[in-house]
C-alpha cells in the first residue's frame, strides 16, 4: 500500500511496498560525535537514543511538517506520512509490528497475537491467527476475530479505499471462534503478513459495524488499541493525544503529547531552537543538514541511513540515447557516486554511495553490492561509448550520427538538495562527455504524468519501501510497464526489460518460501545492475531532533519516529 | 443608500461567477487530485477515486454540478479530506479575520498616527525617520520579514536573557491547552500581525502625512488660523477627518493586499486560516476548496471597496451615494 502521498506533492518521494507499523527494539550501535553543542548520533540503523531515565508525566510538544487529510487510515483521504506517524502508530493494533536490529528489518507477531500464526498452502492458502485474549480496546472488549473480519470486509469492499492490495486476495475470515481468525485466500499471497498490519492496522467491530466508518473515523477517534488515545485534533493547530489506561504493552510515562502542525521549514526550526517544539523530525534538506553540523545548543539529533528510502537517477531505458544498454553504463561509469553522497549529506555522517535499487529495509531480499561496480571510470566511458558508434564532438561531449549525447535531467522543484545532486552530476557528466540540462517539475506533473508516460530520459526522485517485502517486480517487471493492458497504473517507469531475470522477479510475487523468495530478489538485482537500469544514489537519512530534556525517543524506519512514544519522558 | 447597496450587490454577482469558473477550471487542468494514486499498487484505485469525486465526467460537468450547489449555499466536500467546504473554510476564516481585525487596526492607528505627526512636523528628525523607516518597510517582503522578525523578536531575546520561553511565540495563535483573549494570545499575535502589516503600514502613513500636508496647506485652515484658532484644534477638527477621506479609500482598497499577505504569514507563523488552506487544497488539486477561497476573497474585496464607498460618504457630507 502506498502511503506517502503527501511526501509525493511535498519532497517528491515515492513509495514502494507496504507500510507497518512497529514497536520493534533497537539495539544498534550508536556513535556520538560531538559537533558544536549538538550531540549527533549517526546510527547504522534504527535511532534509538537515550534511555528513558526522566520521571513521569509533563507534555512533549511535536512539532509536525504536515497535517493528515483524514483519520480515516484505509479511505482514500487516509494516505498520508504524518497521519500515520502521530495517529496511526500511537492508537491503532496490528497483527505484525517490524523488528529493527539495525541491519535488516524483522516481520514479527504483535502482542495482538498469542503467536506466530500457522499457515497451509495446499489447495488453498489459509492463514491461522490465534489472539491474545488479554489485547484489547480501551472500552476494555477484547480484540477478536471478528475485527479481522470486519476490517477485511471494509478494506475488499468499500467504496473509497486507498489501496486493496491483497485484501482483494482473501476469500473468506472465519470468525466462529472470536479467539481465532481463519484467514482463507484465493491465490496464494506471499506478502499475507502486510495484511491486518502495515499502514492500516485491525478496526473494532464492536464499535465500527453497522455505522459510517469514514465518517466515524476521519475527523479522529476516541477508541483505541494502542498505548495513546486520540485527545483533540483542532484542525490546522495540532493534534493532542493522552495515555490509553487500557493498553496492554508498556503505559505511557507522559501526561500528554502535542503534535503542533507547522508546516513551515525554516519556521519550524526556529521554534525548534526557541523551545516552543521539543521534538521536530524535518526533511533531510541542506540548510538542516547544515544546521545540525554547525551545532543547536540544548538539542540532540540522530541520523538514520539505514531506512526505507531510496533515491537514485531513474533512467528511461527506452528513451535515447539510454535505448542503449553501452551508452547507460557510460553514463553510471561517469559518476562520483560517493563524492555527490559526502557533498549531500556528509555534515551528518552520511557519505557513502547505495548499491541497489531496493532500499536498506528490504535488504534482507536484496544485493546491496550489485551496483558497487559503477565508479567513477573514465576509461570505461571512452571503451563503452566507442565501443557503441559514439564520437568525442570539438566540444568534449559524444556524439553519435549527428546527435549529441545530451541528458535532460528531471527532478521535483523547490528542492535544493536536489538542485545541488543535478548541478554535480552536470559537472560530473560533462568531464565524461555527457551534456546534462537540468528541468525541474512541479510533483504532480512528474510523478502523475510525466513518469508514467514516460516522458523522461534520467529523472532523480526517492522511493520509500514502507514494509519489509520484495519490490523488484513492483519496479522492474515488464508487465508493470505502464500500458493499456494495466490501465497505464504500472510502476516500471524506467521501462527495464529485464529480459531472461523478469521471470524471476516475476516470482518474487508468488513464492511463499521466504529463503527462495529473498535469494530471486537478489538475482534478480544482479540482472538489474547487469543493465544498469537505472542508477542508485543515497538513502535521504532519517533526521529526528530532540531537546535534551527529552528521553526515550526512538526511530524506526518502517513505524516512524513516534510508535514508541510510550517510553519517551521529559524532565523540567 | 438601500438602492445604492441593492446595485452594488448585483453588480458582484457576475464577478463571482466569472472568478467562480475560472479558479474551479485553472484548478482542475492544473493539478491532478490523483496524484497520490499513481504508484498504487492497486490498479482500479485510481479509477475508484475518479469516480468517486466525479472526476470522470465532463469538466463544465462537473463546474455545473458545484454552480447548482454552491447557489443552494452547499459548497461540497473537499477531495483531499472528505471535510464539508463549508466548514473548512468557516474554521479558516475565524483564524483569519483575527489576523484581519488586529493587522487593520494595528496598522491604521499606527500609519494614521505616524502620517499626521510626519505632517504636522515637516522635516524635522522624527520625520526624516519615519520616512526612512516607511521606504524600509515597504521595500521588507512578509516572507523576510517574518523570518527576521522571528530571529530578533523571538529567538535572540530568548538565547540572550536565558529564559525558558520567548517572549513573542510564533506557532499558531495559542500555546497547547490556551484560549481566549489573554496575554498568551497576545503574545502570539504580535509576530504575525506586525508581520501582516509592516507593508502596509509603511504605504498608509506615507498616504496620511501627503494627504494631511495637502489639506494643512489648504485655505480653510489658514484662514481658522488666522482667526485666531488653537493650532492643536485646527488639526483635530478640520484638517485630519479631511485628510482622512483619501487614506480611507487606500485603506479600504488595500484590505485585499492584507487578504493576499496572509498566504506568507500564516505559512510562516503556522496560522490554519485562508492562506495556509489555499495553500494546501491548491497543492491537492482540492478544486471545491480552491473556488469556494476565491468566492471568499472577491466577496472580501467587493465588501472593503463598498464599505470605502460608504465611508466616504460618511467623512465627506458633500458626497452623497445615489
Amino acid at each position: 500500500m502506498r502511503r506517502s502521498s503527501l511526501k509525493v506533492t511535498a519532497v517528491g518521494v515515492v513509495s514502494l511496498g507496504l507500510l507497518a507499523a512497529a514497536c520493534g527494539d533497537d539495539d544498534s550501535t550508536t556513535t556520538t560525535t560531538k559537533a558544536g553543542a549538538t550531540t549527533v548520533a549517526t546510527t547504522a540503523g534504527g535511532a534509538t537514543t537515550t534511555a528513558a531515565t526522566g520521571p513521569s508525566g509533563g507534555t512533549l510538544t511535536i512539532g509536525a511538517e504536515q497535517e493528515p487529510d483524514c483519520m480515516d487510515w484505509i479511505g482514500s483521504c487516509g494516505g498520508s506520512s504524518w497521519g500515520f506517524w502521530m495517529g496511526n502508530t500511537t492508537t491503532m493494533p496490528r497483527a505484525f509490528d517490524v523488528a529493527w536490529d539495525g541491519k535488516a528489518a524483522k516481520v514479527v507477531p504483535s502482542a495482538v497475537l498469542a503467536g506466530e500464526p500457522t499457515i497451509t498452502t495446499s489447495p488453498k492458502q489459509v492463514v491461522t491467527y490465534k489472539l491474545n485474549p488479554n489485547a484489547v480496546w480501551s472500552t476494555g472488549d477484547p480484540i477478536t476475530s471478528a475485527d479481522f473480519k470486519y476490517t477485511w470486509e471494509q478494506i475488499a469492499k468499500g467504496e473509497d479505499i486507498y489501496d486493496k492490495t491483497g485484501y482483494e486476495k482473501v476469500e473468506s475470515v472465519d470468525a466462529s471462534k472470536p479467539d481465532t481468525a481463519v484467514v482463507t485466500f484465493k491465490e496464494s499471497y506471499p506478502d499475507w503478513k502486510g495484511l491486518f498490519s502495515g499502514g492500516y492496522g485491525i478496526l473494532p467491530s464492536k464499535i465500527l459495524a453497522g455505522k459510517d466508518r469514514n465518517a466515524e473515523m476521519k475527523d479522529g477517534y476516541k477508541w483505541s488499541a494502542g498505548p495513546w488515545k486520540i485527545d483533540k485534533w483542532e484542525k490546522g493547530v495540532s493534534i493532542t493525544l493522552v495515555p490509553n489506561d487500557k493498553f496492554f504493552g508498556d503505559k505511557p510515562k507522559l501526561d500528554k503529547v502535542v503534535f503542533k502542525f507547522v508546516a513551515d521549514t525554516a519556521s519550524q526550526f526556529q521554534a525548534f531552537k526557541a523551545g516552543e517544539l521539543q521534538v521536530i523530525y524535518p526533511q533531510p534538506q541542506l540548510d538542516v543538514i547544515d544546521a545540525i553540523a554547525a551545532g543547536v545548543p540544548g538539542t540532540k539529533s540522530a541520523v538514520n541511513a539505514v531506512n526505507g528510502n531510496l533515491e537514485a537517477l531513474w533512467i528511461n531505458n527506452s528513451k535515447a540515447p539510454f535505448d542503449s544498454k553501452a551508452v547507460r553504463q557510460a553514463f553510471a561509469y561517469s559518476l562520483d557516486r560517493d563524492a555527490i553522497v559526502k557533498r549531500l549529506f556528509g555534515g551528518v555522517g552520511v557519505d557513502k554511495a547505495v548499491h541497489s535499487l531496493e532500499p536498506a529495509l528490504t535488504a534482507q531480499y536484496t544485493d546491496t553490492e550489485a551496483f558497487a561496480g559503477y565508479k567513477k571510470d573514465l576509461a570505461k566511458v571512452e571503451s563503452l561509448m566507442k565501443g557503441d558508434g559514439w564520437a568525442k564532438g570539438s566540444d568534449g561531449i559524444w556524439e553519435k550520427g549527428g546527435t549529441k549525447a545530451n541528458v535532460e535531467l528531471k527532478s521535483t522543484a523547490g528542492n535544493k538538495r536536489r538542485e545541488l545532486t543535478a548541478q554535480i552530476v552536470q559537472a560530473q557528466a560533462k568531464e565524461a562527455g555527457f551534456a546534462v540540462t537540468f528541468n525541474p517539475q512541479k510533483a504532480g506533473d512528474l510523478f502523475g504524468k510525466q513518469g508514467p508516460a514516460g516522458d523522461f530520459q534520467v529523472a532523480l526522485y526517492a522511493q520509500v519501501a514502507t514494509f519489509p517485502q520484495p519490490g523488484v517486480c513492483t519496479l522492474l517487471c515488464k508487465k508493470n510497464i505502464p500500458s493499456a493492458a494495466n490501465d497505464n497504473a504500472g510502476n516500471n517507469w524506467m521501462r527495464a526489460d529485464l529480459g531472461a531475470a523478469d521471470a524471476k522477479a516475476l516470482a518474487t510475487e508468488t513464492e511463499v518460501d521466504e529463503a527462495k523468495r529473498a535469494a530471486l530478489g537478489k538475482e534478480v538485482m544482479k540482472a538489474a545492475a547487469d543493465l544498469m537500469v537505472s542508477l542508485p544514489l543515497d538513502p535521504l537519512p532519517n533526521i529526528l531532533m530532540w531537546s535534551d530534556k527529552v528521553a526515550g525517543l526512538g526511530d524506526n524506519p518502517v513505524a516512524g519516529p513516534f510508535a514508541s512514544l510510550n517510553k519517551v519522558t521529559v524532565s523540567k | 443608500m438601500f438602492a445604492f447597496l441593492a446595485r452594488r450587490f448585483a453588480y458582484s454577482i457576475p464577478v463571482l461567477l466569472v472568478a467562480s469558473f475560472v479558479s474551479f477550471m485553472s484548478c482542475r487542468l492544473a493539478f491532478d487530485p490523483l496524484t497520490k494514486f499513481t504508484q498504487s499498487k492497486d490498479p482500479l484505485a485510481k479509477a475508484r477515486e475518479a469516480k468517486r469525486l466525479g472526476l470522470d465526467r465532463p469538466l463544465l460537468e462537473q463546474y455545473w454540478t458545484w454552480l447548482k450547489g454552491a447557489v443552494r449555499g452547499d459548497l461540497g466536500f473537499s477531495w483531499r479530506t472528505n471535510d464539508d467546504v463549508w466548514a473548512m473554510v468557516t474554521r479558516a476564516l475565524g483564524f483569519t479575520v483575527q489576523l484581519i481585525f488586529w493587522g487593520f487596526f494595528v496598522a491604521a492607528v499606527i500609519a494614521v498616527s505616524i502620517g499626521v505627526f510626519s505632517a504636522v512636523r515637516q522635516y524635522s528628525i522624527p520625520d526624516y525617520v519615519f520616512s526612512a523607516l516607511s521606504y524600509l518597510g515597504l521595500a521588507m517582503p512578509p516572507a523576510v520579514f517574518g523570518l527576521l522578525a522571528i530571529q530578533f523578536l523571538g529567538v535572540w531575546p530568548k538565547d540572550q536573557f536565558d529564559l525558558d520561553k520567548p517572549i513573542f511565540f510564533f506557532i499558531g495563535l495559542h500555546s497547547t491547552g490556551e484560549s481566549g483573549i489573554n496575554l498568551d494570545y497576545l503574545q502570539h499575535l504580535v509576530l504575525p500581525v506586525l508581520t501582516l502589516t509592516v507593508q502596509v503600514i509603511a504605504s498608509w502613513s506615507r498616504f496620511q502625512r501627503s494627504a494631511m500636508l495637502d489639506v494643512l496647506s489648504a485655505d480653510y485652515v489658514r484662514t481658522a488660523r488666522a482667526k485666531g484658532v488653537r493650532r492643536r484644534k485646527v488639526i483635530m477638527r478640520h484638517a485630519f477627518r479631511n485628510a482622512l477621506i483619501p487614506v480611507v479609500t487606500v485603506m479600504a482598497i488595500d484590505a485585499g493586499v492584507l487578504f493576499g499577505g496572509l498566504l506568507v504569514t500564516e505559512a510562516t507563523f503556522s496560522v490554519p486560516g485562508m492562506g495556509r488552506l489555499f495553500l494546501q487544497a491548491l497543492e491537492a488539486g482540492d478544486a471545491p476548496v480552491v473556488t469556494a477561497w476565491v468566492m471568499v476573497a472577491a466577496m472580501f474585496v467587493i465588501l472593503f471597496n463598498l464599505l470605502a464607498d460608504v465611508l466616504y460618504a460618511v467623512l465627506d457630507p458633500r458626497v452623497r451615494l445615489s
